[in-house]
């Protein structure tokens, strides 16, 4: 997938329909909602050149919500499982969930939290309701990054 | 408001090409593997709410046991209602109380007989019922398949799960089954099964708005029931031992 396409656009591509979907719709749906937020509001007026990173972190926390929260609750069944019968293998129709597969899974998850880690941020991100909650968690990421940066000068 | 974590060097506001770029060499890396499990993302939240009933259960001193695996030792689950209920692997659950050991089992997608109309079956997500209190009939359906089932004496409680963001509609349709299922505890006469058992409850993925927490609080303010909201973010600390004494219990309010 190219890296000049849209954001939402690399997080979807060849997702299945459905899931894609619900992701593209609320992406779309917060994002013009940000931008209404940034223009209008006040407190968000020293955002005006993050819009792209404001983009991709929006895009992340959807992507986490829907995606890697839902790997983690399979992750978590093979688990259980495993300590209440012993089984390696949890069958969900023809598809066998091993230990090999809940690997693969933890991969997927472990290497979006350490994304999150090294540009200083937590699954935090995806813990809102309101777009102006997503707000102001970006906000006080930069906020604080800044305090940090100029502390250290 | 969300908590900003120690930044460690990094930063997505000056390093925006940066964390872009790891962005999409991940999604590249993991493509195949995300778009294969993307058609079973909403099986994996009910798998991730199976997780915490379970984990209820355990944590008010329960024994636990995963049973009726399937050759290879497959723990098989139920996806959808279709299907023969001895098919499939579920929880085994049992408590001593007072010299008397109670046993219960926690299926997925089990048709449970109505309280109003032994003719009227609908299945909830995830229910706890008697042991061995599972039938099976061919009289169901006009193809005459078989139809697996519970009474509804032998309900003990049922779970409603929802991977989407709370809207009143979804709360009411819940009050709806709730009203099927469990007539009683609609004018607050609901049965408190021993030794202990989590309320009819609804699960949530979503966060609530100011519109859904008013529905919520007034939907338990007159049922014995459980709306949870948020389960990604907050499953763990409701379900967790300090807070099971704030989740309600089948009985009365």
């Amino acid at each position: 997938m190219a890296k000049s396409a849209s954001i939402i656009n690399i997080f979807t591509y060849k997702l299945p329909y459905k899931i894609s979907n619900q992701i593209y719709t609320e992406y779309q749906n917060r994002r013009r909602e940000a931008l209404f937020l940034v223009q209008n509001a006040n407190s968000f007026k020293d955002f005006h050149e993050d819009l792209e990173t404001i983009e991709l972190l929006l895009a992340m926390s959807i992507f986490y919500k829907r995606v890697i929260a839902n790997l983690q609750g399979a992750v978590n069944f093979h688990s259980l499982v495993n300590k209440y019968s012993g089984s390696e293998v949890v069958q969900l129709g023809s598809y066998r969930l091993n230990g090999e597969e809940k690997n693969m899974m933890l991969g997927v998850i472990m290497d979006f939290n350490s994304i999150l880690q090294d540009y200083g941020m937590s699954l935090e991100l995806a813990n809102y309701s309101t777009t102006r909650e997503l707000l102001h968690y970006i906000f006080e990421l930069k906020t604080s990054m800044e305090n940090g940066e100029s502390n250290n000068e | 408001m969300a908590k900003v974590t120690t930044n460690r060097g990094k930063s997505p506001f000056r390093d925006k090409v940066g964390i872009r770029d790891e962005v999409v060499s991940y999604l590249n890396k993991f493509r195949t593997t995300v778009s294969f499990h993307g058609k079973k993302i909403s099986t994996y939240f009910e798998m991730n709410c199976y997780t915490y009933i379970v984990k209820f259960y355990e944590r008010n001193g329960y024994t636990v046991q995963g049973v009726n695996l399937q050759a290879g030792n497959r723990f098989k689950y139920k996806c959808t209602p279709a299907g023969i209920q001895s098919n499939f692997s579920f929880f085994s659950i049992s408590k001593m109380d007072k010299g008397v050991k109670y046993s219960f089992e926690i299926h997925q997608n089990l048709g449970v007989q109505s309280s109003h109309d032994k003719e009227l079956f609908t299945n909830p997500d995830i229910i706890v019922i008697k042991s061995n209190t599972c039938e099976y009939t061919r009289m169901y359906y006009d193809t005459k398949t078989v139809f697996s089932f519970v009474k509804n004496e032998n309900l003990i409680s049922f779970f409603e799960v929802k991977n989407f963001h709370p809207f009143p509609e979804l709360l009411f349709n819940f009050i709806g089954v709730l009203n099927e299922l469990r007539k009683e505890v609609m004018i607050n006469k609901g049965i408190e099964y021993l030794p202990i058992h989590l309320a009819p409850s609804l699960l949530i993925s979503g966060k609530p708005n100011a519109p859904t927490l008013r529905i919520k609080k007034s939907l338990e303010s007159r049922y014995c029931i459980n709306i949870i909201y948020d389960i990604f973010h907050s499953g763990v600390s409701t379900f967790s031992k300090n807070n099971l004494g704030k989740l309600k219990t089948t009985g009365k309010i």
